[in-house]
C-alpha cells in the first residue's frame, strides 16, 4: 500500500503561509504530477510528502499510516533532486550503494543490486567514475538509481529534468516512464513545465499560491480546465480570454455582447458567463464553423507571427483584444482586406467573474 | 499540575521531529560552545565584578568592595605616571604600526596585484613568511638587529661608515620607531593577501572600463580599487586595532617583563598589575582587581569600535 | 609594459631580500660567540681555541657554563675558587688538560646551540608539537561540528551562537586571561597541564567558526537532504559527504590557526611550568636567563624557527593559497 493521502496540509515559514489546507490523494502506481508556477508550494508539499519540511497542520498517510512524525527513511520514500544531489567525492558504484549501506544490507546483496540497477540504466561501464567526470544526463541516471535501489514505495521527483538540454529531456521523460510502467512504482513528480507534466502524467494537480486549482488527467485539465487559472496555464500559446458583457438566449442559443460591443452567437451558454476562452488551436480563418466573428479592413492588424514550419501562431489585435490562433503556415492575413474567422461553439470554455469553470448546459 | 503539564509538552517537543532536530544540532554545537562558554564568556563574566573590589589576587582571602577606587589608582600616584606613559607608548604604537599596515601590506599588495610574472609565487612565500615567527621572536630580532653596540644593523651601520650606535632599541624613540617596523615586517606578509583577496574580488570589468575612460593607475587606485576593497580596508583595520593595543609577546622578547621600561605598554602594565612576580622576572606592582580594572577600561571601548566597524563591514560588501 | 614588469620584479625581488636578512642575520649571530658580539660578522666568524690560559669563573659567566656540572664530570669535591686558570685547574686538582678540553671545548665552540638543547629544547619543541597538533586536529574537528549544525543559520539561536564566536575576534587575550587562569586551577583542577593550553586552542572562535560555517553553507543542503531520503543520520551524513569535503576549509583554519597555536606565548606562560614550557616562552625564558650570553639566545631563536618554518616552507602552497582565499571570505 503506497497510497499518499493528504489532509488539510499547510506550511508556515514565520508567519508566511505557503500552503493553504491543501487536500490531496495519491493514488498507488500512479504518476502524479505537480505543476504550477514557480513559488506556487509544489515543491514545499513534496518536500513534506518526504519528510524533510516539516508540517505545520494537517496530516499526511501513506499507506494509511500518519507520517508527520516520522523520518524521510521511515515513510519508503526516495528522491531525485533537481540538482542530483550526488556525493562529490564518491564513485557512481559508492553513491548508488549509499542507501543500502544504510540499511546495513549485507555487502554480497549490495554488489548485486547495485549491479542489477546499473544494468537497468545502462550505467555499467560508469560504475568507477566521480560525479564531476559523467555528463548532465548521465548524473540523472546515476541519482534515479540512487533512489531505485532502495526500491521505495514512493518515488519523489524534485525538477529533476529542468538541468538538461531540451534533446536530453524529452529521452529521460520517456525513460521514467518506462520505469514507472516496469516498477508499477507509485511517483510524484514535480515541475514548472506544462509538457513534461501532459506527456508525463496519470495524473497532473495544478497548485497555485498554495492552493490546488485542480486535479485531473492531462486531457481533463487540458478539455475542461476548472478555472480560467488553468485554462490560461495549460497549452501553449496560452488560451484567449474575450471578456463578455452580456448574454442574451434566444431560440437558436445565446448571443454574446463583447466587450467592444460586437456581437457572436454561440450555442447555449449559461447566462453568468463573464468571459469565454478559445484556444489558438482551435479557432479558423474564414466563415468554416458555426460561430463566427468578421473584421473590416483596417479593424484588425497583426502583431506578430510564430512560424514553426508546418503551421504557425498568429497575433492579432482585434477590437476587443487581442487574439492569437494557429493557421497554416501558407495563410496570409492581409491588413487591408476583410477578415472572418470562426470556430466550433462547442469549444468555447465559460468563466464566471471569479474566474470558474461554467458548464453548459448538455445540448 | 500547571507545571508538570508544561514538562509534558517540552518532553514531547524534544521528540517530535523539530525536537530531534535542536538535539542533534545541540550534539554537534554543544562540546565547543560549551568550552567556549567556561573558558571564554565566563572569564569575561567573573572579571566584570571584581574591578570593583581590592582583590590583590585569586589567592587573596579578605576581599571588600571598594567601588571605583580601582580606577582612581590609575589616576593617582604612584601608578598614574606608568598607566599615563603605558597609555601613551601603546597609542603612539597603534597610530604608527597603522600607518605600517599600509606601506608594507597594501603597497606589497598593489605591486604583487599588477604582477604577472611567475616569481609571484616565490615572492609570496618569502614576504609571507616571518608571519611564523613568534611575537618574542620578533622582540629578540629586535635586540639582534638595533641594540647599541651588538646590534647587527648597528655593526653593519658603523661598517659603513655612518657612525656609531644610529638606532637604540632600548631607548624611548628606538623602541617607537622599531617596533613599528618589525611588527610591520612580521605582519606584511598577512597584511597583503588581506588586500590582495580584496583586490582579487573586484570584478575586473569595472577595472577594465576604467582604463577605456582613461583612468591613470593612481586614479584607479583611488577610485575603483580602494572603495571596492573597503571591507579588506575594515578587516586589517580591526586586525591592527586590536594587535596594536594588545601588544605583548614582542614587549616581552625585548625585554617588557625585565626591568626595560620602555617596552612597558599596556598589556604588560596590565601584566606587572596582576601577576608581577612571574616566572619570568618582574614587579608585582598593583592588585589583581586593577590589573582587569584596566583592561577593561583600555579594552572595552575597543571592543565597541571594533564591533562597529564588524558592521559597518557587512553593510558595505558590494559582492 | 614589459618595463614596468620588470621594475616590479625588481622592487619585489628587493623587498623579498630584505625580508630575508633578518634570518640570515639570525642564523650568523646564532653562531657568533658572544664576546666578539660587538664585531660585525657578514659570515660565521672564525672560533677562537679555548685558551688554558682563561679562567673557570670567566667561561662560566659567558658562556653560561654550569660550574657544578663541570665539578662532578672532573670529580672534583667541595669548593673551587672561580679565578684559577684553566691550567691552574689542572695542576691543582691533577687533571688531564686534554679531559679539561675535551669537556670544555665543545662548550665553547658551540656554545649557543648546546645550551639551548640542555637547557631542554627539544624537550620543548615536543610539547609545541603536541599541543599545536593535538590543537589544530580537535579544534579544527570541533570547528567542523560547530559549521555542520550552525551553517545556513536555519534557526535564530544559530545566528546568536555564530556571533557568540564573532566576539571573540575582538576580545584581547589580556582582558580574560586571569579569570581563565582561576577556571583552568580552581574549577578545572588543570594546574601546569598542557589540556589547559589546549583548551583554550579548541575552545572556538572567529577563525575556526567563519571559514567551517561559511564553507559548509556553499554545500548544496540535498546532499544532507538526500542522506536522510537514503535513511542515514546526521553522523552519517558528517562522516561520510561532510568531513570528506572538508580538505579546503580545514587547509585555510590550519594554516592561520597553526601558527598562532604554536607562537602563543601568554597561556603557556601563565598556565605552565617553566619546565614544561612550550617554544615561545622557553625562548623567552631563554632571553631572561642567559641575559647577556646573546649566543644562546639567538641560537634558541633560531632553533625554535626552523621547525614552524620547515612546515610553512614544506605546506608554503597551502598557505598561500589560503591566506588570499581565507581573506576573501572573511
Amino acid at each position: 500500500m503506497s497510497e499518499v493521502l493528504i489532509e488539510g496540509v499547510s506550511k508556515r515559514f514565520g508567519r508566511t503561509e505557503v500552503i493553504h489546507g491543501i487536500d490531496l490523494r495519491i493514488k498507488e502506481g500512479e504518476l502524479t504530477v505537480l505543476l504550477g508556477p514557480s513559488g506556487c508550494g509544489k515543491s514545499t508539499l513534496l518536500r513534506m510528502i518526504a519528510g524533510l519540511e516539516d508540517i505545520s497542520e494537517g496530516v499526511i498517510r501513506i499507506g494509511g499510516e500518519e507520517v508527520n512524525d516520522l523520518e524521510p527513511v521511515e515513510r519508503g520514500c526516495a528522491m531525485v533532486f533537481q540538482n542530483y544531489a550526488l556525493y562529490p567525492h564518491q564513485t557512481v558504484r559508492r553513491n548508488m550503494a549509499f542507501p543500502l549501506k544504510m540499511a546495513r544490507l549485507p555487502r554480497a546483496e549490495i554488489a548485486r543490486r547495485v549491479a542489477a540497477t546499473a544494468k537497468l540504466l545502462q550505467l555499467e561501464e560508469l560504475l568507477d567514475r566521480l560525479p564531476r567526470d559523467l555528463s548532465g544526463g548521465q548524473r540523472q541516471r546515476v541519482a534515479m538509481g540512487r533512489a531505485m535501489i532502495r526500491e521505495p514505495k514512493i518515488f519523489l521527483f524534485d525538477e529533476p529534468l529542468s538541468n538538461l538540454d531540451a534533446e536530453l529531456r524529452v529521452r529521460m521523460r520517456l525513460e521514467i516512464s518506462r520505469l514507472q510502467r516496469e516498477l508499477l512504482a507509485t511517483m510524484v513528480f514535480v515541475t514548472h513545465d506544462q509538457v513534461e507534466a501532459m506527456t508525463l502524467a496519470h495524473r497532473i494537480v495544478i497548485m497555485r499560491a498554495g492552493l490546488i486549482e485542480q486535479v485531473g488527467t492531462p486531457l481533463e485539465v487540458y478539455r475542461r480546465p476548472a478555472n480560467r487559472f488553468v485554462a490560461g496555464f495549460i497549452g501553449s500559446p496560452a488560451m484567449n480570454f474575450i471578456d463578455v458583457r452580456e448574454v442574451r438566449a434566444d431560440a437558436t442559443g445565446s448571443q454574446l455582447t463583447l466587450g467592444d460591443g460586437s456581437t457572436l452567437v454561440a450555442g447555449a451558454l449559461p447566462a453568468e458567463t463573464a468571459s469565454v476562452g478559445i484556444r489558438p488551436e482551435h479557432i479558423r480563418i474564414g466563415l468554416a464553423e458555426r460561430a463566427s466573428l468578421s473584421f473590416a479592413a483596417g479593424q484588425h492588424r497583426s502583431i506578430g507571427a510564430e512560424h514553426l514550419g508546418d503551421r504557425s501562431y498568429r497575433y492579432l489585435s482585434l477590437p476587443f483584444g487581442e487574439l492569437t490562433m494557429l493557421a497554416p503556415e501558407e495563410q496570409v492575413i492581409d491588413e487591408t482586406e476583410p477578415l472572418a474567422i470562426s470556430f466550433d461553439p462547442a469549444r468555447l470554455h465559460c468563466f464566471a467573474h471569479d474566474g470558474r469553470r461554467l458548464e453548459r448546459a448538455a445540448a | 499540575m500547571a507545571g508538570s503539564s508544561t514538562r509534558g509538552a517540552k518532553r514531547s517537543w524534544l521528540r517530535s521531529r523539530a525536537g530531534r532536530r535542536f538535539l542533534v544540532d545541540l550534539a554537534y554545537a554543544g562540546p565547543q560552545l560549551f568550552l567556549y562558554v567556561l573558558v571564554q564568556l565566563l572569564p569575561f563574566v567573573i572579571a566584570l565584578p571584581i574591578i570593583f573590589t581590592d582583590r590583590l589576587d585569586f589567592l587573596d582571602q579578605d576581599v571588600a568592595w571598594v567601588g571605583l577606587d580601582n580606577v582612581r589608582a590609575m589616576l593617582q600616584p604612584p601608578l598614574v605616571d606608568r598607566f599615563g606613559d603605558a597609555l601613551q607608548r601603546t597609542a603612539l604604537f597603534a597610530l604608527v604600526n597603522y600607518v605600517m599596515v599600509y606601506l608594507f601590506g597594501f603597497v606589497l599588495a598593489l605591486a604583487m596585484f599588477e604582477l604577472t610574472s611567475r616569481l609571484k609565487g616565490l615572492f609570496f612565500t618569502i614576504i609571507y613568511m616571518p608571519w611564523m615567527i613568534s611575537g618574542v621572536g620578533i622582540g629578540l630580532l629586535m635586540i639582534m638587529l638595533f641594540s647599541s653596540d651588538t646590534g647587527s644593523l648597528n655593526l653593519l651601520l658603523k661598517e659603513l661608515g655612518f657612525g656609531r650606535n644610529v638606532v637604540d632599541v632600548k631607548s624611548e624613540a628606538g623602541t617607537l620607531i622599531t617596533l613599528p617596523i618589525m611588527y610591520g615586517w612580521k605582519t606584511a606578509g598577512f597584511n597583503m593577501a588581506v588586500f590582495l583577496g580584496g583586490l582579487l574580488a573586484i570584478p575586473t570589468e569595472t577595472i577594465e572600463s576604467a582604463r577605456m575612460d582613461g583612468a591613470r593607475y593612481l586614479d584607479r587606485v583611488i577610485h575603483i580599487y580602494i572603495p571596492q576593497i573597503v571591507p579588506s580596508i575594515i578587516i586589517v583595520t580591526i586586525f591592527s586595532l586590536i594587535n596594536s593595543f594588545g601588544i605583548f609577546d614582542e614587549l616581552v622578547g625585548l625585554g617588557g617583563l625585565s626591568g626595560n621600561a620602555n617596552a612597558e605598554f599596556l598589556s604588560v602594565f596590565v601584566y606587572q598589575l596582576g601577576f608581577g612576580a612571574g616566572a619570568t622576572g618582574g614587579a608585582k606592582i598593583g592588585t589583581l582587581a586593577q590589573a582587569i580594572t584596566v583592561s577593561l577600561l583600555v579594552f572595552l571601548p575597543l571592543v565597541l569600535v571594533a564591533f562597529g566597524l564588524n558592521r559597518l563591514q557587512k553593510r558595505l560588501q558590494y559582492h | 609594459m614589459k618595463r614596468h614588469q620588470l621594475v616590479l620584479v625588481g622592487l619585489l625581488g628587493l623587498y623579498c631580500l630584505i625580508t630575508l636578512a633578518p634570518f640570515y642575520a639570525l642564523v650568523v649571530r646564532a653562531f657568533t660567540p658572544t664576546v666578539q658580539s660587538t664585531e660585525f660578522h657578514l659570515w660565521l666568524p672564525d672560533r677562537r681555541p679555548l685558551s688554558m690560559n682563561a679562567r673557570l669563573g670567566d667561561l662560566a659567566t659567558i658562556y653560561s657554563i654550569d660550574a657544578r656540572a663541570f665539578r662532578q664530570e672532573m670529580g672534583i669535591k667541595g669548593y673551587v675558587n672561580p679565578q684559577l686558570t684553566l691550567a691552574q685547574l689542572a695542576e691543582t686538582y691533577e687533571l688531564e688538560p686534554e679531559r679539561i678540553r675535551a669537556w670544555l671545548e665543545p662548550r665553547v665552540q658551540y656554545n649557543g646551540v648546546l645550551s639551548v638543547m640542555e637547557a631542554g629544547f627539544l624537550r620543548s619543541l615536543l610539547a609545541t608539537i603536541f599541543v599545536t597538533g593535538v590543537s589544530v586536529g580537535v579544534g579544527g574537528l570541533l570547528g567542523i561540528m560547530t559549521g555542520s549544525a550552525l551553517a545556513g543559520f536555519r534557526r535564530p539561536w544559530h545566528l546568536f551562537t555564530y556571533n557568540l564566536y564573532m566576539l571573540n575576534m575582538i576580545i584581547p587575550p589580556m582582558m580574560v586571561i586571569l579569570p581563565q587562569y582561576l577556571i583552568m586551577t580552581k574549577v578545572l583542577g588543570l594546574d601546569d597541564n598542557y589540556l589547559s593550553v589546549i583548551l583554550i586552542h579548541i575552545k572556538g572562535g572567529a577563525l575556526s567558526t567563519m571559514v567551517f560555517t561559511s564553507y559548509i553553507a556553499t554545500i548544496p543542503k540535498e546532499l544532507r537532504e538526500s542522506v536522510q531520503m537514503d535513511g542515514g543520520r546526521h553522523y552519517h551524513y558528517f562522516f561520510y559527504v561532510l568531513l570528506p569535503l572538508m580538505g579546503t576549509p580545514f587547509a585555510v583554519f590550519a594554516s592561520i590557526a597553526m601558527p598562532w597555536m604554536w607562537n602563543d606565548l601568554l597561556h603557556p606562560l601563565v598556565f605552565l611550568s617553566p619546565a614544561k614550557y612550550t617554544l615561545p616562552a622557553f625562548v623567552a625564558a631563554i632571553g631572561g636567563t642567559y641575559t647577556t650570553n646573546y649566543e644562546a639566545i639567538f641560537s634558541g631563536l633560531m632553533l625554535s624557527l626552523i621547525p614552524i618554518l620547515l612546515i610553512y616552507l614544506v605546506f608554503q602552497k597551502m598557505f598561500v593559497r589560503s591566506a588570499v582565499a581565507g581573506a576573501v571570505k572573511g
